[in-house]
């Protein structure tokens, strides 16, 4: 049976070949515990970051997946969309490995939590995702621009872990296996 | 006598500056119509007039160009922005053609010899035909090669309309006849023509070269060399002169200088041979040289093949905010580009006006050259204020190629079974 999980106005639905497919951030070990780390460093305040979803296909390895829905608040999510959002990403990917870890040293059964760290493992396949929509990407090729300038950002970013990267959206062709991504009724609206 | 900065004899060195640049009063305001200027929340709406607040007597530049039969060009009409014009598209599309027409025609048409105001149709003619086999360079200086072949004979038909409302252009057969009307267009300002590749490196003995027909470069050449020789004014530079200058001699780090034949560059090192600094620095230092000899004035023409090559992309930045800057202050703009980052941030320009420095704001246009399909001879041309308003984007199709291309990686990453 197929996993459909609802993030950002849209269903992910991962096909039987994801063995794991979860979404982290809603997580009772992330919501209870990673993000008790916090306070404040030199008077700015700091937080445990959570990415969307995790996933581990069968045969393709690890994934870790970010939605990021801007239709309808262009103006707002501008700086974001330009180069914010992908470092928001990185860290939050930093935060859910580390968190990772911590639940694979704990007695967590809520998610496979030293499968997924052994999945992190040198030579395994580690992917990141950022999946993101905008209005501006109704034009395709513009929007392959974008996303493209958007994935070299995020790529550098997470040189350091030696992960594959992309940023894909809906108005592009989707490049992971075994997983079917739609729109939930209202998306690319506003919100109230 | 050689040339040097501010008519001193030896070197100058470069004071420490500042980017708090003055806008100079004589800047030239673009002003939005009232319809634009309740657009202007708009992230995406065009929002420079084309219409600047001239002064009604300041010289013509360029408003259009017909263009029929010539080269690629079978009929088409070009507006023209009286600020920055961007020509992009692929290679072969005659994006560089359509440069050295327009080039040739403010170059000819608008001097006026002795004191008439009119230049007669056979002396215009001649000029005409002389530029045109100067900058073309067809095989003999058969000019009628540059009508557009067809198997019968033909004939080309190039038309330019100026502010002042005044006409000037010829016609040209294949058979190499040309014919003008009489030339009433008026003075018209300076005009300099950048090629691609850098003058000053081999500017040393290069007109001296070019008229014993010893090299094989084109007539372009020779013009900016001998702009480039232009001495420098004396005296207290001009503040509008400073002011466009000084961001690109603090770029190459020094003042551009001329002496004995050859260019150097002096800044606090010392004084450089110009061949001996990075191509990059040498074509802004060629800019910087067409500045500050007054051969760039308001209401003058640049034209400029590709000024991204060979230069590293803080280079193109500094290009694009100077192009911008020069077409602020009432020079007339036509560049040929390939560069992502350099038509991008011209776009940007001309989509956040409001949000860029004053001094930065005018009017851009775009025209995307593209060939017509195989069955169709020639090419067709879109236009608009931003990048996103052209049919045809080679260069946005190219970086959507290579996401395509990243994605089909990424998915053969991604063994399914």
């Amino acid at each position: 049976m197929p996993t459909p999980l609802d993030v950002e106005n849209q269903r992910f639905e991962f096909g039987d070949q994801w063995s794991a497919a979860f979404k982290y951030d809603d997580t009772t070990f992330y919501r209870k515990e990673a993000i008790r780390l916090q306070g404040d460093i030199d008077g700015v305040p700091q937080s445990t970051k959570a990415v969307d979803v995790v996933g581990l296909h069968d045969v393709s390895g690890l994934l870790f997946l970010e939605a990021k829905d801007f239709r309808g608040h262009r103006i707002a999510n501008k700086p974001r969309i330009e180069g914010e959002v992908a470092v928001e990403v990185a860290v939050k990917l930093r935060d859910t490995i580390a968190a990772l870890v911590g639940a694979s040293r704990k007695p967590v059964d809520e998610f496979p939590s030293e499968v997924l760290v052994a999945a992190l493992q040198r030579g395994r396949n580690v992917t990141v995702v950022l999946w993101l929509e905008d209005d501006s990407f109704r034009n395709a090729e513009r929007a392959k621009q974008r996303l493209n300038t958007l994935n070299g950002v995020l790529k550098s970013k997470l040189a350091w872990l030696n992960v594959r990267t992309f940023v894909l959206s809906s108005s592009v062709a989707n490049r992971l296996p075994h997983l079917v991504v739609t729109n939930l009724p209202g998306a690319g609206q506003p919100n109230p | 006598m050689p040339h040097s900065f501010n008519g001193r004899a030896g070197k100058t060195t470069l004071k420490n500056s500042t980017r708090n640049w003055k806008l100079p009063s004589n800047a030239r305001q673009w002003h939005n119509t009232p319809d634009q200027q309740a657009s202007t929340e708009s992230p995406t709406s065009p929002i420079m007039s084309t219409k600047p607040k001239t002064e009604p007597d300041a010289p013509p530049i360029l408003k259009s160009a017909s263009i029929k039969k010539f080269g690629l060009f079978t009929d088409e009409t070009l507006e023209f922005s009286p600020g920055l014009n961007v020509f992009i598209g692929r290679n072969g599309c005659g994006k560089s053609h359509l440069l050295k027409l327009l080039y040739t025609l403010v170059k000819e048409c608008g001097e006026v010899p002795g004191n008439g105001s009119v230049l007669e149709a056979e002396k215009l003619e001649n000029r005409l035909a002389k530029k045109l086999a100067g900058v073309f360079q067809p095989d003999n200086d058969r000019i009628g090669r540059l009508v557009q072949r067809r198997k019968s004979q033909g004939t080309a038909e190039v038309s330019a309309t100026f502010t002042n409302g005044k006409k000037c252009g010829f016609k040209l057969s294949s058979q190499d006849k040309i014919s003008a009307a009489k030339g009433d267009v008026g003075a018209l300002q300076e005009a300099a023509f950048l090629p691609s590749r850098e003058v000053l490196a081999p500017y040393e003995g290069f007109v001296a070269a070019y008229e014993k027909r010893e090299l094989s470069f084109d007539e372009t050449f020779k013009d900016i060399c001998l702009a480039l020789s232009e001495k420098q004014r004396r005296g207290r530079r001009d503040v509008t002169l400073d002011f466009l200058a000084k961001p690109v001699e603090e770029e190459i780090r020094g003042k551009v200088s001329l002496e004995g034949g050859r260019f150097y560059v002096t800044g606090d090192d010392g004084s450089i041979e110009a061949h001996l600094v990075s191509e990059g620095w040498r074509k802004l230092a060629s800019l910087a040289q067409l500045i500050i000899s007054g051969a760039l004035t308001k209401n003058g023409f640049l034209f400029w093949d590709e000024p991204e090559a060979n230069l590293n992309p803080k280079m193109v930045v500094q290009i694009s905010e100077t192009l911008l800057r020069l077409a602020n202050q009432g020079i007339q703009v036509f560049v040929v580009s390939h560069d992502y980052l350099l038509t991008t941030r011209l776009s940007l320009a001309s989509e956040y006006p409001d949000a860029i420095p004053e001094e930065q704001r005018c009017p851009v246009k775009f025209f995307g050259l593209a060939r017509r399909g195989s069955d169709e001879k020639g090419v067709s041309v879109s236009s608009g204020s931003k990048l996103a308003d052209l049919q045809d984007n080679p260069i946005l199709a190219e970086y959507a190629a290579l996401y395509d291309y990243e994605g089909s990686l990424f998915e053969k990453s991604q063994p399914r079974d």
